[in-house]
């Protein structure tokens, strides 16, 4: 009786070691996923500048494991990089800029021509085809982490819409 | 049985042989109720818009219609700002001029900016040509380029500039082309294939 008394507590204790066992564990496993598993820049691309032209513009896609969002975007051929929505309604095309864009987990973002896209503005130099380009993500998660994802992009020759 | 299948054989020829006439009957009269448009885009002959411009090639001198007549012209409305559709644009006016051939001399490519202030004539004349060495640039101050999209029906509009001092500028896509003696012939919205322009180009040549 005194024994079945004194086991209960250390059961007790043993179930509440394995849930904290357990919630370390799977904290672990997220962190390691996280750090595992970065935000990906896919097909990365810029587009070359034709000669006068003084803004560029970049695609590519983005995948992040975890919800989180794009913050910032930088570049070491452009004084500033933004984030811009182009829309096409009655054939009148509209670009505005946007603070950040939302990375829903393991869903792959695409910027891409007639859509969301990166501007590069003051550019250091023309982008020439065949060159690359640095581009730095700053993306932050659902828990406030701040990742720095870096691209190496190839600049592209512009095609005819 | 060889008679037997040889008759056969003979309905089965003449059955196709009417069924093909049906056929090309049928096409006949499809042709004739649907005949082929001359254009591909759209037709906007007599419009009481987009009669002429005045405005300034990178050189300083002033050009009009008449400057370009016995060629066709295909005008544009952009800014060297614009990422993505403005060149887009120009270089497939480039294409169609390179799909033209030997036409293309007959064919003469304007980029109108609708941004002077940042697209000075150093700028367009090096960004125009550089799509199609034949291209000009052309610009103005801000009151005419104003009139000039007003008199072409064209919406655009600048908008306030960011802490930055940058700004885009919403703008139609469209091309405008003219005929050899200047008249407004063609409305090619921004998302008509090269194809159907070169189509339409060469019809008006």
């Amino acid at each position: 009786m005194s024994s079945h008394l004194s086991t209960a507590p250390a059961r007790k204790r043993t179930k509440r070691l394995s849930w904290v066992l357990a919630a370390t564990a799977a904290s672990g496993l997220t962190l390691q996923a996280a750090y595992a598993q970065p935000v990906q820049v896919l097909e990365a691309q810029a587009v070359a500048t034709m000669p006068g032209q003084t803004v560029g513009a970049a695609y590519l896609s983005l995948v992040s494991p975890t919800r989180a969002e794009l913050v910032l975007v930088s570049s070491d051929a452009a004084k500033r990089v933004e984030i811009h929505r182009m829309s096409m309604q009655d054939g009148i095309m509209r670009m505005r800029r946007i603070s950040s864009l939302a990375l829903p987990a393991g869903e792959t973002v695409r910027l891409a021509p007639s859509g969301v896209h990166l501007m590069l503005f003051e550019l250091g130099r023309p982008l020439v085809a065949g060159e690359h380009v640095q581009l730095e993500f700053v993306t932050v998660d659902d828990r406030g982490q701040r990742m720095v994802t870096h691209a190496r992009t190839p600049i592209v020759k512009a095609a005819a819409r | 049985m060889i008679t037997a299948l040889s008759h056969k054989a003979r309905w089965l020829g003449w059955g196709a042989a009417a069924a093909m006439s049906l056929a090309l009957l049928g096409l006949a009269v499809h042709g004739r109720q649907h005949a082929e448009p001359a254009f591909l885009t759209s037709d906007v002959t007599g419009a009481p818009w987009a009669t002429d411009f005045r405005l300034l090639d990178p050189a300083g001198v002033p050009r009009s219609l008449v400057d370009y007549h016995g060629k066709v012209v295909m005008l544009f409305f952009g800014f060297t700002h614009c990422p993505d559709v403005c060149p887009g644009t120009l270089a497939k006016m480039a294409e169609a001029m390179g799909r033209l051939g030997h036409d293309a001399k007959r064919v003469q490519g304007l980029f109108v900016t609708l941004d002077p202030a940042r697209d000075t004539s150093a700028v367009l004349e090096r960004y125009v040509p550089a799509f199609h060495p034949s291209f000009v640039g052309l610009s103005a101050d801000v009151s005419t380029i104003d009139r000039t999209a007003a008199a072409f029906k064209l919406f655009y509009a600048r908008q306030p500039p960011d802490e930055n001092g940058g700004y885009t500028v919403d703008h139609q896509t469209a091309i405008y082309v003219f005929d050899p003696v200047g008249r407004l012939r063609l409305y090619v919205r921004g998302d008509v294939p090269t194809e159907a322009l070169v189509h339409d180009l060469q019809a008006l040549l």
